[in-house]
Protein backbone atom coordinates (compact mmCIF):
# COMPACT_ATOMS: atom_id res chain seq x y z
CA UNK A 1 0.00 0.00 0.00
CA UNK A 2 2.89 2.42 1.06
CA UNK A 3 4.81 1.77 -2.25
CA UNK A 4 1.39 2.04 -4.44
CA UNK A 5 1.05 5.68 -2.38
CA UNK A 6 4.35 6.74 -3.03
CA UNK A 7 4.42 5.65 -6.93
CA UNK A 8 0.95 7.61 -7.32
CA UNK A 9 2.45 10.67 -5.40
CA UNK A 10 5.62 10.79 -7.78
CA UNK A 11 3.28 10.45 -10.88
CA UNK A 12 1.50 13.25 -9.87
CA UNK A 13 4.64 15.22 -9.24
CA UNK A 14 6.58 14.12 -12.15
CA UNK A 15 3.14 13.69 -14.80
CA UNK A 16 2.84 10.45 -15.76
CA UNK A 17 1.36 11.12 -18.92
CA UNK A 18 3.08 9.53 -22.24
CA UNK A 19 4.93 12.85 -23.51
CA UNK A 20 5.14 12.67 -27.45
CA UNK A 21 7.42 9.45 -28.50
CA UNK A 22 8.35 6.79 -30.57
CA UNK A 23 8.32 3.49 -29.35
CA UNK A 24 4.69 1.37 -28.62
CA UNK A 25 6.67 -1.23 -26.12
CA UNK A 26 7.78 1.71 -24.39
CA UNK A 27 6.44 1.50 -20.92
CA UNK A 28 4.72 5.06 -21.21
CA UNK A 29 3.92 4.55 -25.04
CA UNK A 30 4.75 6.30 -27.60
CA UNK A 31 3.88 6.30 -32.36
CA UNK A 32 4.20 3.70 -34.66
CA UNK A 33 4.24 3.36 -38.43
CA UNK A 34 3.24 0.35 -40.30
CA UNK A 35 2.97 -0.10 -44.29
CA UNK A 36 -0.62 -1.13 -46.01
CA UNK A 37 -0.02 -0.64 -48.96
CA UNK A 38 2.86 1.46 -51.21
CA UNK A 39 0.77 4.69 -50.96
CA UNK A 40 -1.01 3.97 -47.41
CA UNK A 41 0.66 4.08 -44.10
CA UNK A 42 -1.03 3.14 -40.52
CA UNK A 43 -0.10 5.72 -38.02
CA UNK A 44 -0.33 4.85 -34.48
CA UNK A 45 -0.11 6.57 -31.02
CA UNK A 46 -0.06 4.42 -27.76
CA UNK A 47 -0.57 6.34 -24.58
CA UNK A 48 -1.06 5.14 -21.02
CA UNK A 49 -3.88 5.40 -18.21
CA UNK A 50 -2.65 9.44 -17.41
CA UNK A 51 -2.73 10.74 -21.09
CA UNK A 52 -6.18 12.12 -22.08
CA UNK A 53 -7.95 10.88 -26.01
CA UNK A 54 -8.01 14.70 -27.41
CA UNK A 55 -3.60 14.62 -26.72
CA UNK A 56 -3.41 11.04 -27.99
CA UNK A 57 -4.94 12.21 -30.87
CA UNK A 58 -3.03 15.42 -31.16
CA UNK A 59 0.28 13.35 -31.40
CA UNK A 60 -1.28 11.39 -33.80
CA UNK A 61 -1.96 13.40 -35.83
CA UNK A 62 1.91 15.12 -35.09
CA UNK A 63 2.94 11.90 -36.39
CA UNK A 64 1.51 11.98 -39.62
CA UNK A 65 2.81 15.31 -40.23
CA UNK A 66 6.57 14.36 -39.49
CA UNK A 67 6.15 11.25 -41.67
CA UNK A 68 4.80 13.57 -44.37
CA UNK A 69 7.73 15.40 -43.72
CA UNK A 70 10.37 12.42 -43.33
CA UNK A 71 8.80 11.86 -47.02
CA UNK A 72 9.24 15.45 -48.59
CA UNK A 73 5.38 15.54 -49.05
CA UNK A 74 3.60 18.82 -48.58
CA UNK A 75 0.12 17.48 -48.12
CA UNK A 76 -1.33 14.50 -46.64
CA UNK A 77 -4.94 12.73 -46.27
CA UNK A 78 -5.67 10.79 -43.37
CA UNK A 79 -8.94 7.74 -43.42
CA UNK A 80 -10.35 6.91 -40.18
CA UNK A 81 -10.30 2.89 -41.29
CA UNK A 82 -9.39 0.77 -44.07
CA UNK A 83 -12.78 0.77 -45.73
CA UNK A 84 -13.24 4.63 -45.53
CA UNK A 85 -9.24 4.70 -47.56
CA UNK A 86 -10.82 2.66 -50.23
CA UNK A 87 -14.14 4.81 -50.55
CA UNK A 88 -12.10 8.22 -50.16
CA UNK A 89 -13.65 9.13 -46.92
CA UNK A 90 -11.32 11.53 -45.09
CA UNK A 91 -10.84 12.50 -42.15
CA UNK A 92 -9.25 15.23 -40.17
CA UNK A 93 -8.67 14.10 -36.75
CA UNK A 94 -7.35 10.45 -36.05
CA UNK A 95 -9.62 7.47 -34.50
CA UNK A 96 -9.12 6.77 -30.70
CA UNK A 97 -10.02 3.51 -28.44
CA UNK A 98 -9.51 3.23 -25.01
CA UNK A 99 -8.47 -0.25 -23.43
CA UNK A 100 -8.21 -0.23 -19.54
CA UNK A 101 -8.83 3.35 -20.03
CA UNK A 102 -5.15 3.78 -21.68
CA UNK A 103 -6.33 5.09 -25.43
CA UNK A 104 -4.44 4.77 -28.55
CA UNK A 105 -5.48 7.00 -31.66
CA UNK A 106 -4.71 5.66 -35.16
CA UNK A 107 -5.24 6.76 -39.23
CA UNK A 108 -4.26 5.93 -42.51
CA UNK A 109 -2.11 8.27 -44.18
CA UNK A 110 -1.79 9.06 -47.85
CA UNK A 111 0.85 11.43 -48.65
CA UNK A 112 0.44 13.90 -51.56
CA UNK A 113 2.47 16.04 -53.59
CA UNK A 114 -0.16 18.62 -54.64
CA UNK A 115 -3.27 20.05 -52.99
CA UNK A 116 -6.40 17.85 -52.91
CA UNK A 117 -9.67 18.56 -51.13
CA UNK A 118 -9.40 17.52 -47.60
CA UNK A 119 -6.01 17.48 -47.13
CA UNK A 120 -3.84 18.56 -43.96
CA UNK A 121 -1.06 21.14 -45.13
CA UNK A 122 2.06 19.34 -43.47
CA UNK A 123 3.97 22.53 -42.58
CA UNK A 124 0.97 23.39 -41.00
CA UNK A 125 0.64 20.91 -38.21
CA UNK A 126 4.56 21.00 -37.71
CA UNK A 127 4.55 24.41 -36.57
CA UNK A 128 1.95 23.34 -33.80
CA UNK A 129 4.18 20.71 -32.95
CA UNK A 130 7.09 22.94 -32.19
CA UNK A 131 4.54 25.70 -30.96
CA UNK A 132 4.06 22.83 -28.31
CA UNK A 133 7.86 21.47 -28.05
CA UNK A 134 8.89 25.24 -27.00
CA UNK A 135 6.20 25.87 -24.32
CA UNK A 136 2.73 26.69 -26.22
CA UNK A 137 -0.35 26.80 -24.83
CA UNK A 138 -0.32 22.72 -26.15
CA UNK A 139 2.87 21.70 -24.57
CA UNK A 140 4.15 18.01 -24.71
CA UNK B 1 -0.50 -22.72 -3.59
CA UNK B 2 1.52 -20.44 -5.97
CA UNK B 3 1.31 -23.39 -8.12
CA UNK B 4 -1.98 -23.95 -7.95
CA UNK B 5 -2.69 -20.32 -8.64
CA UNK B 6 -0.40 -20.47 -11.82
CA UNK B 7 -2.09 -23.38 -13.34
CA UNK B 8 -5.41 -21.98 -12.84
CA UNK B 9 -4.24 -19.05 -14.85
CA UNK B 10 -2.96 -21.40 -17.50
CA UNK B 11 -6.33 -23.44 -17.84
CA UNK B 12 -8.02 -20.45 -17.69
CA UNK B 13 -5.71 -19.09 -20.67
CA UNK B 14 -6.20 -22.36 -22.82
CA UNK B 15 -10.04 -22.33 -22.10
CA UNK B 16 -10.30 -19.02 -23.47
CA UNK B 17 -7.96 -19.62 -26.17
CA UNK B 18 -10.29 -22.45 -27.10
CA UNK B 19 -13.47 -20.22 -26.91
CA UNK B 20 -11.74 -18.18 -29.53
CA UNK B 21 -10.96 -20.61 -32.14
CA UNK B 22 -6.88 -20.19 -31.53
CA UNK B 23 -7.07 -24.25 -31.38
CA UNK B 24 -8.74 -24.59 -34.60
CA UNK B 25 -6.78 -26.86 -36.88
CA UNK B 26 -4.87 -25.58 -39.76
CA UNK B 27 -6.96 -25.50 -42.93
CA UNK B 28 -5.67 -28.08 -45.41
CA UNK B 29 -5.83 -27.32 -49.58
CA UNK B 30 -6.61 -29.85 -51.69
CA UNK B 31 -3.47 -30.28 -54.37
CA UNK B 32 -5.75 -27.95 -57.07
CA UNK B 33 -7.82 -25.57 -54.54
CA UNK B 34 -7.49 -22.12 -55.68
CA UNK B 35 -6.73 -19.49 -53.15
CA UNK B 36 -6.66 -15.45 -52.62
CA UNK B 37 -4.27 -14.19 -50.39
CA UNK B 38 -4.79 -11.80 -47.44
CA UNK B 39 -2.55 -9.60 -45.76
CA UNK B 40 -2.83 -9.33 -42.05
CA UNK B 41 -1.81 -5.83 -40.47
CA UNK B 42 -2.13 -7.79 -36.97
CA UNK B 43 -0.36 -10.75 -36.94
CA UNK B 44 0.38 -13.93 -38.81
CA UNK B 45 -2.61 -15.64 -38.29
CA UNK B 46 -6.37 -16.09 -38.28
CA UNK B 47 -9.87 -17.55 -37.62
CA UNK B 48 -11.76 -18.66 -40.46
CA UNK B 49 -14.89 -19.98 -40.25
CA UNK B 50 -16.29 -22.24 -43.38
CA UNK B 51 -18.89 -25.03 -43.73
CA UNK B 52 -19.77 -24.76 -39.83
CA UNK B 53 -16.32 -25.17 -39.14
CA UNK B 54 -13.20 -23.13 -37.21
CA UNK B 55 -9.92 -23.66 -39.29
CA UNK B 56 -6.60 -21.84 -38.42
CA UNK B 57 -5.31 -19.71 -41.30
CA UNK B 58 -1.21 -19.53 -40.95
CA UNK B 59 1.22 -17.12 -42.70
CA UNK B 60 3.92 -19.59 -44.04
CA UNK B 61 7.27 -18.57 -43.86
CA UNK B 62 7.57 -15.44 -41.88
CA UNK B 63 5.71 -13.52 -43.77
CA UNK B 64 2.32 -12.14 -42.64
CA UNK B 65 -0.24 -13.31 -45.53
CA UNK B 66 -2.58 -16.16 -45.44
CA UNK B 67 -3.89 -17.75 -48.08
CA UNK B 68 -7.60 -18.55 -47.95
CA UNK B 69 -9.57 -21.37 -50.05
CA UNK B 70 -11.91 -19.58 -52.49
CA UNK B 71 -15.54 -20.72 -53.71
CA UNK B 72 -17.83 -20.24 -50.66
CA UNK B 73 -18.11 -17.15 -48.32
CA UNK B 74 -16.16 -17.23 -45.49
CA UNK B 75 -16.24 -15.72 -42.29
CA UNK B 76 -13.07 -14.47 -40.40
CA UNK B 77 -12.23 -13.62 -37.23
CA UNK B 78 -9.50 -12.59 -34.91
CA UNK B 79 -8.07 -13.18 -31.24
CA UNK B 80 -7.70 -9.77 -29.94
CA UNK B 81 -5.73 -9.39 -26.15
CA UNK B 82 -4.86 -6.57 -23.92
CA UNK B 83 -3.14 -6.56 -20.88
CA UNK B 84 -4.20 -4.04 -18.34
CA UNK B 85 -2.56 -2.94 -15.07
CA UNK B 86 -4.43 -6.42 -13.25
CA UNK B 87 -7.07 -7.32 -15.75
CA UNK B 88 -6.86 -8.93 -19.38
CA UNK B 89 -9.52 -7.79 -21.99
CA UNK B 90 -10.33 -10.10 -24.56
CA UNK B 91 -12.37 -10.04 -27.87
CA UNK B 92 -13.06 -11.63 -31.28
CA UNK B 93 -14.50 -9.38 -33.83
CA UNK B 94 -15.49 -11.70 -37.11
CA UNK B 95 -16.32 -10.33 -40.64
CA UNK B 96 -17.43 -12.31 -43.70
CA UNK B 97 -16.95 -11.96 -47.54
CA UNK B 98 -16.56 -14.20 -50.56
CA UNK B 99 -12.77 -14.72 -51.67
CA UNK B 100 -12.21 -14.36 -55.47
CA UNK B 101 -9.62 -16.53 -57.33
CA UNK B 102 -6.23 -14.77 -56.85
CA UNK B 103 -7.15 -11.56 -55.25
CA UNK B 104 -4.90 -9.77 -52.62
CA UNK B 105 -6.85 -8.56 -49.74
CA UNK B 106 -5.42 -6.37 -46.96
CA UNK B 107 -7.02 -6.99 -43.34
CA UNK B 108 -6.49 -4.63 -40.16
CA UNK B 109 -8.36 -4.77 -36.65
CA UNK B 110 -8.92 -1.52 -34.12
CA UNK B 111 -10.72 -0.99 -30.81
CA UNK B 112 -12.48 2.07 -31.33
CA UNK B 113 -14.77 3.54 -28.60
CA UNK B 114 -13.70 0.34 -26.52
CA UNK B 115 -14.96 -1.67 -29.04
CA UNK B 116 -13.06 -4.50 -31.12
CA UNK B 117 -13.21 -4.27 -35.33
CA UNK B 118 -11.51 -6.24 -37.71
CA UNK B 119 -11.78 -4.41 -41.65
CA UNK B 120 -10.89 -5.92 -45.34
CA UNK B 121 -10.31 -4.02 -48.49
CA UNK B 122 -8.99 -5.38 -51.77
CA UNK B 123 -5.37 -4.13 -53.02
CA UNK B 124 -5.88 -2.21 -56.14
CA UNK B 125 -2.86 -0.61 -57.38
CA UNK B 126 -4.87 1.76 -59.85
CA UNK B 127 -6.50 3.44 -56.73
CA UNK B 128 -5.69 6.36 -55.12
CA UNK B 129 -4.89 5.11 -52.17
CA UNK B 130 -3.78 1.49 -53.48
CA UNK B 131 -7.15 -0.63 -52.17
CA UNK B 132 -10.42 -0.81 -53.43
CA UNK B 133 -13.74 -1.52 -50.77
CA UNK B 134 -14.75 -5.20 -51.04
CA UNK B 135 -18.43 -5.62 -52.16
CA UNK B 136 -19.05 -9.07 -50.23
CA UNK B 137 -18.20 -7.76 -47.42
CA UNK B 138 -21.01 -8.54 -44.42
CA UNK B 139 -21.23 -9.66 -40.88
CA UNK B 140 -20.25 -12.59 -39.85
CA UNK B 141 -22.50 -15.94 -41.13
CA UNK B 142 -20.87 -18.88 -40.01
CA UNK B 143 -21.18 -20.99 -36.50
CA UNK B 144 -19.96 -23.76 -34.94
CA UNK B 145 -22.66 -26.78 -34.68
CA UNK B 146 -22.31 -28.41 -31.42
CA UNK B 147 -24.68 -31.61 -30.27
Amino acid sequence: MKKITILALFCIISGCSTPYQSGQFSMTGGHNNFPVTDKLEKIIFYANGYTDQSVTKKYALFRSAEYANEKNMPYFIMYPSLSSAALDKKTHTPTVGSVDNKPAAFCYVLLLENYQHGAIETKVILSQLNASKNGGADQI
Amino acid sequence: MIITKMSYKILVALLTLTLFGCGSPRYKFAPDEESASIKLLYGDQITMCRDDQLYSLKASDNSNIVKVPIGKRVSLGTYMSYSGYDVTYRCMPFLSFLPEENAKYISDSNVINNKCYIDLVKENPNSNTGVSFENSLSNRDCYVKSR
